[in-house]
C-alpha cells in the first residue's frame, strides 16, 4: 500500500499540520512531511497507477514512470531543504503554504489526466501567489496581484484547451498531445508557466519579493512542472527549440546587467529552464534525458544560490551588488557553499551541472541543430560570468558600497548552513559520480561526460571567460538601476496610452477635478517619463493591463497553431 | 604600459597559446578559449554599453513600486523592517547618495 501512497497527499496533510500546530513544532512537522513525502515517491513502483471515476471520467491522480519520477523525486528533496533553511525564518502559514506549492508540483508530475494536472496547476499558482505575499510589503503584494494576473490569464488557456480537447476526442489522457487549435492553448498556457520569452517577466519581478525562504520554494516549482509537462505532451515540436535557446540568451543578457542579486538568479532561472525547453524541443531520448537531467541538477544548485544570497539578504539587509561588497570575510562558509552551486550552474566539471549540461548541449547537437548547440554555448558563457564571477565579486569581494557590510551583519541560522550544506553535498555527489543522476532517467543514457576533450574544452571555456572578465571588469560595475523587461507592455504601456489619449480630450466646462483616488495621469507622451499616478489607481491598471497580457498570449497562441 | 595593460596583455597572449593545446578534437582544439572570450566581450559590451541604455532606469522610476529605499532594505527574512535596517534606513534618507 505504501507504493500507491500519493506524495502530494502527504505533504498537503504536512501543510495542514503545519498551520495549526503549535509553533515550536511547526518547523520539525515541515521538515517531517517532506522527508515522508520523499520516502513516499522513493517507495513509488514504476507503473504504479491510481484512479477513481469522476462524474463518468477515469481521473487518473497518480502515474509514475521514468519521466515523472526523478522530477517527482527532486521536487520532494527541495521541500525538505526549504523547510530546514527556513526553520528558523518562516512562520506556520508561510511554513504551510511551501509545503502546499511543493505537493502542487508532485501532484502536476504524477497526474495521469488532463483533469488532475488542471487541478494540481492551479493550486500551484494560488499557492505561490500566498508565498509572494508573505514578502509583506507593498511591493510583494504589487508583485503577487501582478503574478496572479498572468497566471490567470494562462490558466483560462489551459482550461480553455482541456475542455476543448476533450470535445474533440473524448480523452482527458494527458501524455503525447498533437498539435491541434485545442491543444495549442494548452501548450501556450504550459509555455507561460515556463517563462518563455516574452511571457518571462512575471518570473524575476515576482520571485525576489517574497521572503528568503519563500524564494527557495518558487524557484523550483512553477518552471520545472513547466519542463516536464512539456516534456509529457509537446516533445519533439521544433518551435520549442527556438524558444528555449532564445530564453537562454535573453536571461543570461539580462542577468550580467541585473544588480539585484535575487532577481539576477531569476533571470537564470529562465536562461537555464531555456536548455531544458530547447531539449524537450529536439525530443529524442537523448535530449528528453538531457531535459530531465538538466531540471533535476538545476533544481539542487539554483535552491543552493537561491539559499546563499538569501544568507545575504538576511544578514545584511540588503539585496543590490551596488549596496552589498566585502562580506568575504564576514560570511566565508555562506560563500564556499554558494560557489559550489555557481560551479554546477556554469558547468565546472566535478559540480552536478557539468554531467546534465554536457547532455542537453550535446543531444542538441547531435538532433542536427547545431547553430542553437553554439548559441547554449554562448549562454553558457554569460551564465558564468555573472553567477559565478560577477555575483561574487561585488556581493563578498570588494569594498562596500553601502552601508550593509559597514553594520553588525546578522547571524545566519546553523540550519540555513545545514540546508546549503546538504544541497553543496548533492551538488558535488552527482558531479563526481553522474550515474547517479543518468540512473534516474527515463532511459538508458548512453553518454560518457568525462572524456579529456569534453573537460578540456568546458576549462577553456570557463578560463575565456574569466580573462574577458578580468579585462572588463570596470565595465560591470553594478549600476543601481533596474532594467526594463517585457512587462513594460502591460505595466507601463497601457499608462502611457491613457494618458496620451487624456491629453487630447477637451475638459468640460465645470469638470471637477479628479480626485487623488482615482486614475490620475499626467500626460508625458507614449515614451517619454512615467506617466504618474496613485497608488490606489489600480483597477483601470488592471483592466488594461490583463488585456495587453491576454492579447500577448493569444497572438503567442495563433503562432503556435498548426 | 602600465602594470594592468601589462597583465591584459600576458592573459590574452595565454589564452593564444592555449587555443593550440592539443587536448581536444579539431585542427584548434583550445579555440573555445576564443569563443569564450568574445562570448564575454559581446555580453559586456554589447549589454553595458547598446541595451543599457536603452532598457535600465533609475531605482524608483516606477511609482509606488520600486525605489522607495525601504524597499531595498527591509527584509529580515521574513518581511519586517529589522532594527539594523531601520539604522540605515535612516542614513540613506539624510544622505541619498550614500545608498
Amino acid at each position: 500500500m505504501t507504493g500507491e501512497l500519493h506524495p502530494a497527499l502527504v505533504l498537503l496533510v504536512g501543510a495542514v499540520l503545519a498551520a495549526v500546530v503549535p509553533r515550536r513544532w511547526s518547523s520539525a512537522v515541515a521538515v517531517a512531511a517532506g522527508v515522508a513525502a520523499v520516502v513516499a515517491v522513493v517507495a513509488l513502483d514504476t507503473g504504479a497507477v491510481a484512479t477513481f471515476d469522476f462524474y463518468g471520467y477515469e481521473v487518473t491522480v497518480l502515474q509514475a514512470d521514468g519521466l515523472s519520477q526523478p522530477f517527482a523525486l527532486a521536487f520532494a528533496v527541495i521541500a525538505v531543504l526549504a523547510a530546514v533553511y527556513g526553520w528558523r525564518t518562516m512562520d506556520r502559514l508561510e511554513r504551510s503554504t511551501g509545503l502546499a506549492t511543493a505537493a502542487a508540483g508532485i501532484g502536476v508530475v504524477l497526474a495521469g489526466d488532463l483533469l488532475t494536472l488542471f487541478f494540481f496547476w492551479e493550486l500551484k499558482v494560488t499557492t505561490a501567489v500566498l508565498l509572494i505575499f508573505a514578502g509583506r510589503r507593498a511591493r510583494s503584494a504589487a508583485a503577487g496581484f501582478r503574478y496572479v494576473r498572468v497566471h490567470l490569464v494562462g490558466g483560462v488557456l489551459l482550461l480553455g484547451g482541456i475542455l476543448w480537447h476533450l470535445s474533440d476526442t473524448g480523452s482527458l489522457t494527458f501524455g503525447a498531445l498533437d498539435l491541434t487549435p485545442a491543444t495549442s492553448l494548452v501548450l501556450v498556457g504550459f509555455l507561460l508557466s515556463a517563462a518563455v520569452v516574452p511571457l518571462n517577466a512575471w518570473l524575476p519581478d515576482a520571485y525576489p519579493e517574497s521572503t528568503i525562504a519563500g524564494t527557495v520554494v518558487l524557484s523550483a516549482y512553477t518552471t520545472k512542472s513547466a519542463v516536464y509537462v512539456l516534456a509529457r505532451g509537446f516533445a519533439g515540436l521544433e518551435l520549442l527549440v527556438w524558444l528555449g535557446v532564445i530564453m537562454a540568451v535573453f536571461g543570461v543578457i539580462y542577468a550580467v546587467l541585473e544588480d539585484e542579486i535575487r532577481r539576477l538568479l531569476g533571470y537564470h532561472i529562465i536562461s537555464q529552464v531555456g536548455f531544458m525547453v530547447a531539449a524537450v524541443g529536439v525530443g529524442t531520448e537523448a535530449a528528453v534525458n538531457g531535459a530531465t537531467a538538466h531540471a533535476t541538477a538545476h533544481l539542487l544548485y539554483k535552491g543552493l544560490l537561491m539559499m546563499g544570497v538569501g544568507a545575504v539578504v538576511f544578514a545584511a539587509g540588503a539585496s543590490r551588488m551596488s549596496q552589498l561588497g566585502g562580506l568575504a570575510r564576514a560570511q566565508p562558509w555562506v560563500l564556499v557553499l554558494y560557489l559550489v552551486g555557481a560551479a554546477s550552474i556554469s558547468g565546472v566539471p566535478l559540480f552536478s551541472g557539468f554531467p546534465a549540461k554536457e547532455l542537453v548541449v550535446a543531444a542538441v547537437g547531435d538532433g542536427g541543430y547545431g547553430t542553437a548547440q553554439w548559441l547554449l554555448k554562448f549562454a553558457s558563457v554569460g551564465t558564468f560570468l555573472s553567477v559565478a564571477l560577477k555575483l561574487p565579486a561585488w556581493t563578498w569581494f570588494g569594498e562596500s558600497t553601502g552601508g550593509a557590510a559597514a553594520t553588525t551583519l546578522r547571524r545566519v541560522p546553523t540550519t540555513m548552513y545545514v540546508a546549503m550544506g546538504a544541497a553543496a553535498a548533492a551538488n558535488i555527489a552527482i558531479g563526481l559520480r553522474p550515474a547517479l543522476l543518468y540512473d534516474l532517467m527515463p532511459s538508458e543514457v548512453v553518454f560518457t561526460p568525462y572524456t579529456a576533450s569534453k573537460v578540456f574544452e568546458t576549462l577553456v571555456l570557463l578560463a575565456g571567460t574569466s580573462v574577458g572578465f578580468v579585462v572588463l571588469r570596470h565595465r560591470l560595475i553594478p549600476a543601481g538601476k533596474v532594467s526594463v523587461d517585457t512587462d513594460w507592455v502591460y505595466r507601463e504601456l497601457p499608462w502611457r496610452v491613457a494618458a496620451v489619449v487624456a491629453s487630447r480630450r477637451p475638459a468640460a466646462i465645470g469638470e471637477a477635478p479628479r480626485p487623488d483616488g482615482g486614475f490620475r495621469i499626467v500626460p508625458a507622451g507614449l515614451f517619454g517619463p512615467t506617466a504618474s499616478r496613485t497608488k490606489t489607481s489600480i483597477a483601470p491598471g488592471w483592466i488594461l493591463g490583463s488585456a495587453v497580457v491576454a492579447a500577448m498570449v493569444l497572438v503567442l497562441a495563433a503562432s503556435v497553431l498548426p | 604600459m602600465s602594470r594592468r595593460h601589462r597583465r591584459v596583455v600576458a592573459l590574452i597572449a595565454l589564452l593564444g597559446l592555449v587555443a593550440f593545446l592539443p587536448f581536444a578534437e579539431g585542427p584548434m582544439p583550445g579555440w573555445m578559449a576564443w569563443f569564450s572570450f568574445a562570448s564575454t566581450v559581446v555580453l559586456v559590451l554589447g549589454g553595458k554599453s547598446i541595451l543599457a541604455p536603452l532598457i535600465q532606469r533609475p531605482v524608483g522610476f516606477r511609482v509606488g513600486e520600486l525605489g522607495d529605499p525601504a524597499d531595498e532594505l527591509n527584509t529580515d527574512g521574513v518581511g519586517n523592517l529589522d532594527p539594523d535596517a531601520r539604522t540605515r534606513l535612516a542614513q540613506v534618507r539624510q544622505d541619498p547618495g550614500a545608498s
